[in-house]
């Protein structure tokens, strides 16, 4: 079943967005619940940080999925080809790092060397890093399309 | 004479998060999901930490068992406080000891993160 939350590009959404995820996976272990949530949370901050009106309304979705054996959490907003070509890039290094870890440690170091830059970056890096799950996004313009997936089983 | 505290430094709530200075540590309890947390919060953990620097002291205990979400831009913070706490030469001008929660991913797996980043001034304290 597919549980769907639609999210103006608001950014008190977003608490929605984490309350329906903790709320779908009730049934399932505390650390698969926080895994998700912060999934959810960080596509839907980029949602309403990056997103762009699509078929005339200014919001996006986030969906989530559980089936066979596996939990999916989508993303669906607008996005300029710029923005959605630096999104691509960033999932096609991270689908092509044997570890993640140190795309993730790496981009935490390029932070400590630009203090007080305020935009972080790191949220796509954390899904795969902390959550554990694989990112594949797909662009047909305006529409970026961003799905995290990881096994139920951890 | 009294050993040095942080009691000249405020509590903070703001955006769903509390700060609460108390002796030689500080406790942060609730969330941090602020969209822009370098206005609200960084200049309070710029202000804990100077009054550290002031104090001289060697080690700050931060416990987080509380605080059950960050996000990204929360971490944002984390690496900046933990810059300030490295200063400028080898030796750090004072160790964050975190104390957190092996149970909450956030705390297991970024603060062990921030560790490998700068291994002489961050230690976790792991807490059951």
């Amino acid at each position: 079943m597919i549980h769907e939350v639609k999210v103006p590009l608001a950014w008190q959404w977003i608490e929605k967005v984490r309350e329906t995820v903790n709320d779908v996976l009730r049934a399932h272990p505390e650390e698969l619940r926080q895994d998700a949530v912060m999934v959810a949370s960080e596509l839907a901050e980029n949602l309403v940080k990056y997103g762009q009106a699509m078929g005339g309304e200014d919001s996006g979705r986030i969906a989530i999925e559980t089936n066979d054996g596996f939990v999916s959490i989508t993303s669906e907003n607008g996005a300029t080809p710029e923005g959605a070509q630096k999104v691509q890039e960033l999932v096609n290094a991270m689908t092509a790092a044997e570890n993640v870890q140190m795309l993730y440690l790496e981009r935490l170091t390029q932070m400590a060397d630009i203090p007080g830059d305020s935009a972080s970056e790191l949220g796509l890096l954390r899904i795969a890093f902390e959550g554990g799950f694989s990112l594949t996004c797909e662009y047909a313009a305006p529409r970026l399309r961003l799905t995290a997936k990881r096994s139920l089983s951890g | 004479m009294s050993n040095p505290s942080l009691s000249h430094v405020e509590p903070l709530k703001v955006d769903g998060v509390e700060f609460v200075p108390k002796g030689q540590a500080v406790k942060i309890r609730g969330k941090m999901t602020s969209r822009q947390p370098e206005a609200s919060i960084s200049p309070y953990l710029r202000r804990v930490h100077d009054e550290v620097c002031k104090l001289k002291l060697k080690e700050l205990d931060v416990d987080v068992t509380e605080l059950t979400f960050v996000n990204s831009s929360a971490i944002r913070l984390f690496v900046d406080w933990t810059m300030w706490a490295k200063g400028s030469t080898d030796e750090p001008l004072y160790e964050i000891v975190f104390h957190a929660k092996e149970g909450i991913t956030w705390q297991r797996m970024t603060l062990s993160a921030l560790t490998s980043l700068a291994p002489k001034v961050v230690r976790v304290k792991s807490v059951p």
